[in-house]
């Protein structure tokens, strides 16, 4: 009988069926070249991880990661370790993924006060002369910008400048994350769109970081900043004297303290902002299409045929397809109420954008912000 | 918390090392692990660490009767208790709004309009993960093939954070022997786990997250504001992407448990080479397919009650099997698709077995003809699978099929997407032997030169990756 090796004799090796023997590792060395791996990752990803670090909630975290952050990304630029990102980066057609730009714009708007004039007359639109519409946004602006396009393309008036173009987790209390304004600055001009539906707020209940950040949220100065990056966004969005900027609220949240205390506020800026730019802005309200009888947060709602559809995912913030229609009809239906979406069908012939009687009350937003602001 | 994050990194170098050094005191080893596997867990949200420990009490309580009782009877009973309340967890969670908003919407259709309150259930991740293992723990006791461990043994088995949130689905009989083995920390499989690691990460990050946001997410939202061809290769991209975000999450896994000294079974190997849907069950989600076999489809009666018996138990166990994924009818029919194909195999195997026919020659033209066809079956299948509503697959496949829309262009079919397309299909043909003689070379640098490849190897992936960690789509089933 063969003698069994002690433990001491056997190979130091690993074997899966059919594969040919690895050296096995002491945790040490395991240890030694994940530290190895870690290090020289972070250094040759420092870009990457500066900016990420920026992008964590302000406080204490955030604190930390930026405290190793800085430093880590100063090394890896004095050592050149930062090249090889560059470079790749280039290469994929990337460049700039690591830039922080925080410079956000100031309202342009030299009529910013007083009462609303006299709402604009309706541009008309046709198959021939479609609505060019652009669909940005957050997280929340995804699913109801999907289902938006469902909806308008088949009306035949409104063509798309592009699918969704969600950026998630961003807002203006974070320029650092993402810039909107520098980003929408670049994007916006060469699309020349009549209708741009944009969705952000939701994630700015939070300390603004960047030119002129302030905290904390509900302090004055934190309704005065950001109230002038909304401006200042509504403003760059809409210098084309073409383009109308339809803003979509924040409904009401699971959390019904966080929505009452936080959203509610950001939703009265935005509104408020809108209304000083009835020619230009419209601010779509999504409390009223999700809400059970008129206010008050719901999972499900009842459709008109008596079913019941689930409208909110379980998280108790984000839109099933089902809440994204339901908004996508409140969009449209600002959006015909600010252009004429109609008059092509009696008049076929109608081949260019024209104006027509009478004016829109444009949708909520002034009517809102007459009673209330 | 997600793997591929700079937190789970942090999180893993501390457990790492603490593990080795309180593996040989095997007591405080494992409280240590079940601490870190609850923060792991309850990271995301920490009120569902209460329901994965009451599971655990729950299931120790019953496989302890079930073991000691005196009669079948007993314990028949005790394990019908077990399987209802674990089903019945799951059901709460899972399927009870599927359920109530689809028996309200029926009653209405009837004239009976009736308006329950609901309120949207948060899913807790990796339910469907634990509790099959758990129930695997119940009836592997009843059965007589495991005897319940001890409860700090259990409980790590089942919150034990490589697997804890997308499997894969471990057997009791596979991991807890391996609580009392002798884990010699100057022998770990490094090689192998950073192989898996440093492929799951490749798979998950760039691969799947470009292929999502790219071109499946836009198409499979709004299919018909795009061109037949985008349809076409949307269904396609997301073939791979789900392939390489779930295979990439359990490779993951596999080599991080392996860094702990632990060995978890394969989950994937190389599905989309099959030759057949049955072939492609034994290489897909492995361990989701034996425990529906052993747990479902033998119970069931297997094949061993004729024919008809054999389709219905093939069709209930694929049905089921998709319902597992989610509370929605597009899993029920993806579930019932792969259960048709398999019945459709199962009788022209029998039909030639019974007329004594020979098996066709094994040509390499017919071999490659055989995986066109299963791969074409799987893709269309994966239409429902990724669907919101059955309305939207129907959409789906009114565009591909309409010939009207395939000359329309096609923006979203880049030369991108079609290269991470062919990566995640090419990969699964890769012979297993260059994967081994890599590993075996790879193992034999030194720790730092080692280091500096999987250093550079992280540089890769975090460029080209997206930005931001999309979470697993099998998170959420």
């Amino acid at each position: 009988m063969p003698e069994t090796p002690t433990r001491a004799q056997r190979p130091h090796v690993a074997k899966n069926i059919g594969d040919p023997p690895r050296r096995t590792m002491a945790v040490g060395h395991v240890l030694l070249a994940m530290v190895v791996a870690l290090i020289l990752g972070a250094l040759l990803n420092a870009p990457g991880i500066r900016k990420t670090a920026l992008g964590q909630e302000v406080g204490a975290k955030r604190d930390v990661a930026t405290f190793f952050a800085e430093p880590l990304n100063d090394v890896s630029t004095s050592l050149l370790l930062d090249r090889p990102r560059a470079a790749l980066q280039w290469a994929i057609g990337r460049s700039g993924d690591d830039d922080v730009n925080l410079t956000l714009p100031s309202p342009t708007l030299a009529e910013s006060a007083g009462a609303p004039k006299a709402p604009p007359p309706k541009r008309a639109f046709s198959p021939q002369r479609q609505v060019k519409m652009y669909i940005t946004g957050d997280s929340l602006g995804i699913t109801p910008g999907e289902s938006l396009i469902n909806l308008a393309l088949p009306t035949g008036v409104i063509g798309l400048l592009g699918p969704v173009d969600g950026h998630v987790a961003t807002g203006l209390a974070r320029p650092e994350v993402f810039n909107w304004p520098a980003y929408l600055a670049e994007v916006i001009p060469p699309l020349d769109a009549d209708a741009v539906v944009l969705t952000i707020g939701s994630n700015d209940d939070q300390t603004l970081t960047g030119e002129g950040g302030v905290g904390p949220l509900g302090s004055p100065e934190w309704d005065a900043e950001y109230r002038r990056r909304v401006g200042g966004l509504m403003d760059l969005v809409t210098a084309n004297a073409q383009t109308t900027l339809f803003w979509v609220g924040i409904p009401p949240m699971r959390n019904t303290e966080r929505y009452e205390t936080r959203y509610r506020h950001i939703n009265e800026i935005v509104k408020s902002e809108a209304a000083k730019r009835p020619r230009k802005v419209v601010w779509v309200d999504t409390g009223a299409v999700l809400s059970p009888f008129g206010g008050g947060y719901a999972d499900y709602l009842e459709n008109p045929d008596g079913s019941i559809v689930q409208v909110r995912t379980g998280d108790g913030i984000h839109f099933t397809r089902a809440g994204g229609d339901r908004i996508a009809e409140a969009i449209l239906a600002a959006m015909r109420k600010t252009f004429d979406l109609e008059s092509w069908k009696r008049a076929p012939s109608t081949t260019s954008t024209s104006t027509t009687a009478p004016p829109p009350t444009t949708s909520t937003t002034t009517a809102d912000a007459k009673s209330g602001k | 918390m997600l793997f591929p994050t700079v937190t789970f990194a942090i999180f893993f170098m501390i457990v790492l090392p603490t593990s080795w050094i309180l593996l040989p005191r095997r007591r405080r080893w494992k409280l240590f692990i079940l601490a870190a596997s609850y923060f792991f867990y309850g990271y995301w949200n920490w009120r569902f660490c209460f329901l994965i420990a009451a599971s655990t009490i729950g299931n120790q309580l019953f496989a302890t009767a079930i073991h000691r009782a005196d009669s079948e009877r007993k314990k028949r009973l005790l394990l019908t208790g077990a399987v209802v309340a674990n089903l019945g967890v799951l059901a709460y969670f899972k399927y009870f709004n599927f359920f109530v908003t689809n028996a309200t919407n029926t009653l209405d259709r009837l004239g009976l309009h009736i308006s329950p309150e609901i309120v949207a259930v948060t899913l807790p991740v990796g339910i469907s993960f634990f509790t099959f293992q758990a129930l695997s723990y119940v009836i592997d006791t009843y059965r007589g093939t495991f005897e319940p461990g001890r409860l700090i043994d259990f409980a790590v088995f089942l919150s034990f954070f490589p697997h804890v949130v997308a499997g894969p689905i471990v057997r009791p009989a596979e991991f807890m022997p391996q609580l009392k083995e002798r884990h010699d920390p100057r022998h770990v499989d490094a090689s192998r786990a950073f192989f898996l690691i440093v492929i799951g990460l490749f798979k998950k990050v760039v691969i799947a997250n470009l292929l999502a946001t790219q071109i499946v997410d836009a198409v499979f939202a709004s299919p018909d504001q795009h061109s037949s061809l985008e349809v076409l290769v949307a269904i396609v991209a997301y073939a791979v992407q789900i392939y390489c975000d779930f295979s990439g999450y359990t490779d993951m896994a596999i080599g991080i448990a392996l860094l702990l000294g632990f060995r978890f079974p394969q989950n994937f190997d190389s599905p989309y080479t099959s030759t057949s849907i049955q072939d492609f069950w034994r290489r897909w989600h492995m361990t989701l397919s034996r425990w529906l076999r052993d747990y479902l489809y033998v119970p069931l009666g297997g094949n061993r009650s004729g024919r008809w018996r054999t389709y219905r138990n093939l069709m209930l166990t694929m049905v089921i099997g998709g319902l597992w994924h989610g509370a929605a009818w597009t899993f029920v029919v993806w579930g019932a698709i792969h259960g048709t194909v398999i019945c459709t195999e199962h009788w022209r195997r029998t039909r030639r077995e019974t007329r004594g026919l020979p098996d066709p020659p094994d040509t390499r033209a017919r071999r490659v003809g055989a995986r066109l066809i299963t791969f074409t079956i799987v893709c269309f299948a994966w239409i429902f699978f990724r669907s919101e509503s059955l309305a939207n697959a129907e959409q789906m496949l009114g565009r591909l099929l309409d010939p009207g829309y395939w000359l329309d262009p096609a923006p979203l079919v880049t030369v991108g997407v079609l290269l991470a397309i062919a990566a995640g299909i090419l990969e699964q043909y890769v012979p297993r032997e260059i994967w081994g003689r890599l590993m075996a070379r790879f193992s034999n640098l030194a720790p730092v030169a080692q280091g500096l490849m999987l250093g550079t190897s992280l540089l890769v992936i975090n460029t080209m990756g997206p930005r931001g960690v999309a979470p697993f789509i099998y998170f959420r089933f």
